[in-house]
């Protein structure tokens, strides 16, 4: 039902929905439909936001925002591609969803994902001397860091 | 001067990115099971009063500094024990990006109490021997 | 507002849960708290990428190194994300072994909570009243597993050792002395009108902050949101058994302390209902496991603390690609940005102990090496304000002290 709503407000926005999955439905967007997507959960079905995945697929970083459906206990995560590696950069969540101010910090130091608009992209886990540039869940980086 | 570390120690407990199960048992300790008090043995609140200085968990790159500086802050002679696997070893956090090394290579280390976690009984079994070594240690 | 900051409060740095030892720095104005600053990263390990690099087998294990107080929740969830990823249907049995697990962890983990509050409130003989009936449950864990924690009962398919049908008579009689020091403790707690001052309307967080912020677990159902895993997407024997998930309205601290002593009532009648069910019942308690399929999954386990998350992927291989962990108190703790603001300094330690982030940690020392404040207070004078505040409350109200 709240997949069906969600359906017909993104429309055209989704690339692919996925409802196979036991428990978990994947709604795959463009990153531009981040910005709507995620207030009209949040704000419109309140949905209990969970928490942001972001993964290195070598030739796209993925970022998955999970909602919880609290009443079902179906878990709504939608998707998005960064293909762009050089320079991974979304919209923040952070103006919409105050619980989201952290893991975006912790996306940022450990995929090096630029979050615009975050009022404070600064490490979260990591000391503040971490060199530069060195972001540990990337495939390719030197992650041991030593 | 070592005769006033055979009798009641003041501990300080130092945790080092521990995963706590370590600090539960050290806190468990003091509970009515197993009461150090007896022992005179007893956390204080500030290394500057500390004769111990009990370390646990895994060092990383964010409190490095900061356990440096506590030891540099307790009075000496001031013994460090590392406790549990962490401490001794980073078991399996050896592999890990954010982790300095087992503690012997920050602090001198003086004793350890491997376990994952060491048992209360374990710990005391450790301080004890520590009194007992250092009334030797007077003879 | 630089200047109105006159004085900050260090409390920390160290907790213990995976990324979230924290180290709080509490702006106050007189009295009141104005404002919070929390800084964490001192336990951070890096497991997520560390279990890239173990097999199934191992990344059990792994993950139970993340926290010793959940030591089992951490598993759970980690085995439910592989078993959701593989679709592995578990025996029956292994179900209620797991149950039985997961409510005993929550048990011994709420009673070192009330405990520790005991501590912060100036109750010292609560916090050792508590930790002494908690010995029981540890001895119970030592019987069945063989480690008083980090107890390993987990892996993928079931669970990894059976429940000796002797020693269950041995876990009811224990969980009966259990019970009824529990009560005891609880209509003490329950009567003291002190206890009820220090704690009623202090640190409220309403349903609102709750959805802002994202928290979970018994802080959300202090302010009314209804949700428990177990509940609402049951797993392990969760579906099997009977009870009541335990909600309150006012979401201050009592209505925390009330919410966590009714689940423990909950957890002692689910591991009745396992001890029974494993008495009488007998099967196999675990599945071989060959192969996991490419894919990806999530488990949810609720620990003590709230809702814990795993999500993996694989690819063919014996190991996962990418592991997500977020421990509830990821979120739970964030929300003391709020609960503070506007309280006492000595309720402070009170409302952030409240959120339950494993909070013994308070006693450590705490560095200072920032600008040079007015006051500084270390968390040993946090304390000592706290005690005093009850002691005050005593006299004021004509109680022995």
């Amino acid at each position: 039902m709240i997949i069906d709503d969600i359906k017909h407000f993104l429309k055209a926005q989704i690339i692919s929905c996925d409802e196979t999955k036991k428990g978990q439905v994947i709604i795959m967007v463009a990153p531009d439909a981040i910005a709507t997507a995620i207030p009209y959960l949040f704000k419109d079905k309140y949905l209990r936001f969970m928490t942001i995945t972001g993964i290195d697929v070598r030739q796209y970083f993925e970022l998955s925002y999970h909602f919880s459906d609290d009443g079902t206990g179906t878990i709504i995560s939608i998707r998005t591609r960064l293909t762009d590696k050089s320079f991974p950069r979304i919209a923040s969540i952070t103006h919409i969803i105050i619980g989201a101010n952290w893991i975006e910090r912790e996306l940022h130091e450990m995929l090096g994902i630029v979050f615009e608009g975050h009022p404070n992209l600064k490490h979260l886990l990591l000391s503040e001397d971490w060199p530069a540039g060195n972001f540990p869940l990337r495939q390719n980086g030197q992650s041991d860091g030593k | 001067m070592v005769n006033a570390f055979t009798q009641s120690l003041f501990v300080f407990h130092a945790a080092c990115s521990p995963c706590n199960n370590c600090d539960i048992e050290i806190l468990d300790m003091l509970a009515p099971r197993h009461d150090v008090e007896r022992f005179g043995i007893q956390l204080v609140g500030s290394p500057r009063h500390a004769d111990v200085l009990l370390v646990s968990g895994a060092v990383n790159k964010k409190v490095v500094h900061r356990i440096k500086r506590l030891y540099e802050q307790t009075a000496k002679p001031c013994f460090v024990i590392a406790v549990g696997g962490c401490a001794c070893s980073e078991i399996l956090f050896r592999d890990s990006y954010n982790t300095c090394g087992p503690l012997d290579t920050i602090l001198p280390v003086d004793m350890y109490i491997p376990g994952c976690p060491p048992k209360p009984e374990a710990m005391i079994a450790g301080i004890v021997k520590l009194m007992e070594k250092l009334k030797g240690k007077k003879k | 507002m630089e200047n109105k900051k006159n004085s900050f409060i260090p409390i920390g740095p160290y907790h213990p849960l995976q990324e979230e030892p924290e180290f709080f720095k509490l702006f106050v104005e007189g009295e009141r708290v104005t404002g919070i600053e929390i800084d964490i990263g001192y336990n951070h390990r890096g497991i997520e990428k560390l279990s890239e690099a173990k097999n199934f087998e191992q990344g059990v294990y792994a993950v139970e190194r993340i926290c010793g107080i959940c030591s089992t929740s951490h598993p759970f969830a980690y085995v439910n994300a592989i078993e959701n990823l593989a679709g592995i249907e578990i025996p029956e049995r292994a179900k209620y072994i797991r149950t039985f697990v997961g409510e005993l962890e929550r048990l011994h983990s709420h009673m070192l909570w009330l405990g520790l509050v005991g501590h912060f409130a100036g109750y010292n003989t609560l916090w050792m009243w508590t930790w002494k009936h908690r010995e029981p449950v540890l001895d119970i864990f030592e019987r069945i597993s063989g480690n008083r924690q980090h107890y390993s009962m987990m892996r993928i398919g079931g669970a990894r050792t059976d429940i000796d049908s002797n020693d269950i008579p041995w876990v009811l009689q224990q969980i009966d002395t259990l019970q009824s020091a529990l009560m005891m403790i609880f209509e003490t707690l329950a009567n003291d009108p002190v206890f009820a001052a220090r704690t009623k309307g202090v640190g409220i967080l309403t349903k609102q902050d709750i959805q802002d912020y994202g928290g979970v677990g018994p802080l959300a159902r202090a302010s009314g949101v209804a949700f428990d895993v177990r509940r609402n997407a049951p797993y392990a024997a969760y579906g099997l058994v009977d009870f009541d998930v335990i909600t309150a309205e006012t979401g201050d601290i009592f209505a925390k302390a009330v919410v966590r002593i009714r689940e423990m009532l909950e957890s002692i009648r689910m591991i009745r209902q396992c001890m029974e069910h494993l008495q009488s019942t007998a099967g196999p308690f675990f599945v071989n496991v060959k192969e996991i399929p490419p894919g990806e999954g999530i488990g949810r386990h609720e620990a003590p603390r709230g809702e814990c998350f795993h999500y993996i992927r694989t690819d063919k291989t014996n190991r996962p690609v990418r592991h997500k962990i977020r421990a509830p108190s990821f979120m739970n703790v964030a929300t003391n940005q709020k609960a503070v603001i506007g309280q006492y300094i000595s309720d402070a330690l009170l409302i952030l102990g409240a959120v339950d982030p494993c909070y013994c940690c308070t006693e450590r020392m705490i560095i200072v090496n920032k600008e040079s404040p007015d006051r500084i207070l270390t968390a040993n004078d946090l304390l000592k304000l706290s005690h005093e505040k009850t002691i005050r409350l005593r006299k004021e109200g004509g109680y022995p002290l």
